[in-house]
């Protein structure tokens, strides 16, 4: 049991003529060792929603806890909290700032208290999780290309070892090289070491591929929260709110409604997520 | 995010005031400052005093926002009070050792906290009833006649829309990468004053990348689009006076002109 939202309401600057409501009642619970989507359009309130994970924002109505604790308290430890969920923001890599690509890495560990040994000892291998190429890790991290730059941006998440990760649009502007060895970072970080993965998103195959549950905002209410298979059998539902089903979900459901794979017909609930299954349905289809 | 900070203040209401031609209100400003410094009797007070408050109210701004304002000079204030209290030669109220309270020295720090909180409360009614890019607009338009002496106006005035216009970006950027280093575990608040600047590392140089990176792009668009400096510019929506500006300038002079007169004759 990690996080309990319990009728969350999140207002930026409450009382004045900018007020804005941008969470209404939002109640959830999201368990260790999940891997949740979080899908809406802009202004959906996916953004403030997960900066209330690491106790960025502070909910001004209802209360969300982690492990039990209500991280509004005031002897919360928000610092015991920022040092277990790692949060990877929208363009991570403007968060860089030293010298070297190894230093910047060695940041958040030895703001965790680890001595300095260690702290590069946890850099060293978070930079090789993510893929970065050995020979650069004394660069600067601003002669580095884009696709280099949001690699070792997240690698500074993942030397802080945290137990839940937040991923906050990680694939945007990564070619296509690059956005599938980060998802498929993110499904062995999930599954190998169990890590609880929170990742937002505004691509639906991205979500469909990664994760294992989907949580739909708009408007700041919580729109749908279940498996992808189901959430995605709501097709108009999520046109209404102009979001949309992966393409490939979409590609079979046409051909079921125009009479193909007559054997199954339209499961109330389940649908098509990925490539993968769709190959394997089609296969079998064929081969009957 | 970039809600939380309200540059310069401006208020959003309708009102008389927010549709006045910022020129109006930019003249409006400096006859208010001029005639802080002319007003030294009770009639004068009271008129200034009038004049204010009609304002604050056709001006639909909420006078605890006003107010607001004025807690950041309060300290300024009781400085320059205390100053005039003992240092004002005058018939002695209270003597301690050196120290002299004087009657002209009460008098004298009263003033002078109602001319400081009036001068803010005036210049404040601009800021908050006119958009930062309105400003600078009328600033322009009132400052063209420089341009005959070849002071590049024009430029001077895209200056100041642009950086007005990065301040809340800027805001909202810091904002953005003060709660990345913050989920890496960087402390911004603890700590002294060395510890405390040393802190800032991480977020100030990401800034500056990310200033210069966008400073870079401003350049490089505006480029494309063919702006040159030192061209004549025409406006969309040119300040154009309505009769109600008319009416402005005339309660303001006329404002003035009584002040004039109470300095003169009372």
């Amino acid at each position: 049991m990690s996080f309990i939202f319990d009728h969350v309401s999140y207002t930026y600057q409450p009382g004045t003529t900018y007020a804005v409501k941008a969470l209404s009642d939002v109640s959830f619970q999201i368990k260790d060792g999940d891997c949740v989507g979080i899908i809406g359009h802009t202004g959906s309130g996916k953004s403030t929603l997960i900066q209330h994970m690491n106790a960025l924002l502070l909910p001004t109505e209802g209360a969300v806890y982690y492990n039990g604790q209500d991280i509004s308290d005031k002897d919360f430890n928000k610092s015991v909290l920022r040092s277990e969920v790692g949060m990877v923001f929208q363009y991570p890599e403007t968060q860089l700032f030293e010298e070297t690509v190894m230093k910047d890495v060695c940041f958040g560990p030895k703001n965790q208290g680890l001595s300095e040994k260690e702290a590069t000892l946890r850099a060293y291998e978070a930079l090789k999780m993510v893929n970065f190429p050995d020979d650069s890790f004394d660069q600067s991290p601003f002669s580095l290309s884009g696709g280099e730059q949001r690699r070792a941006a997240i690698a500074g998440v993942l030397a802080m070892k945290p137990k839940t990760l937040i991923l906050d649009e990680p694939c945007a502007g990564l070619d296509p090289a690059g956005r599938n060895e980060l998802l498929s970072l993110i499904r062995r970080m999930n599954e190998e070491e169990g890590i609880t993965i929170i990742f937002v998103s505004h691509s639906m195959d991205d979500v469909a591929e990664t994760v294992k549950r989907v949580i739909v905002m708009d408007e700041g209410r919580l729109f749908m929260d279940g498996d992808p298979h189901q959430v995605f059998s709501h097709e108009k539902e999520l046109e209404e709110i102009s979001l949309s089903v992966p393409p490939v979900t979409s590609l079979i459901d046409r051909l079921i409604e125009n009479g193909f794979f007559k054997g199954m017909e339209k499961k109330e609930g389940y649908t098509v997520t990925t490539a993968k299954e769709a190959c394997e349905l089609i296969c079998s289809e064929i081969s009957r | 995010m970039f809600r939380n900070i309200t540059l310069g203040q401006y208020y959003p209401a309708e009102s008389v005031l927010h549709a006045l031609d910022p020129r109006v209100k930019l003249f409006g400003a400096l006859v208010w400052i001029i005639s802080i410094f002319l007003m030294d009797g009770l009639f004068s007070f009271l008129l200034a005093t009038g004049f204010l408050m009609f304002l604050i109210v056709i001006s639909k701004v909420p006078f605890s926002f006003m107010v607001r304002g004025l807690r950041s000079i309060m300290i300024i204030v009781i400085i320059a009070s205390v100053f005039n209290i003992f240092f004002t030669p005058g018939n002695a109220l209270v003597e301690v050792g050196a120290l002299r309270i004087t009657d002209k020295g009460i008098i004298n720090a009263i003033l002078m906290a109602i001319r400081m909180f009036y001068l803010i409360i005036g210049t404040s009614l601009m800021t908050l009833t006119t958009t930062p890019n309105n400003l600078t607009d009328g600033l322009s338009r009132s400052l063209s006649p420089l341009e005959k002496l070849r002071v590049p106006v024009t430029d001077i005035a895209m200056m100041m829309t642009i950086a007005l216009r990065f301040i809340p970006i800027l805001i909202e950027e810091t904002n953005k990468i003060m709660k990345a280093q913050m989920a890496r575990g960087a402390d911004f608040d603890h700590g002294g004053l060395i510890k405390k600047a040393k802190n800032m590392v991480p977020l100030l140089v990401p800034l500056f990348v990310s200033a210069f990176r966008r400073a870079n792009d401003l350049a490089l668009a505006m480029e494309a689009r063919c702006y040159s400096s030192g061209k004549k510019r025409t406006k969309l929506n040119p300040l154009k006076y309505a009769r109600r500006d008319a009416i402005a300038y005339i309660i303001i002079l006329s404002f003035l002109t009584g002040l004039i007169l109470m300095k003169i004759f009372l």
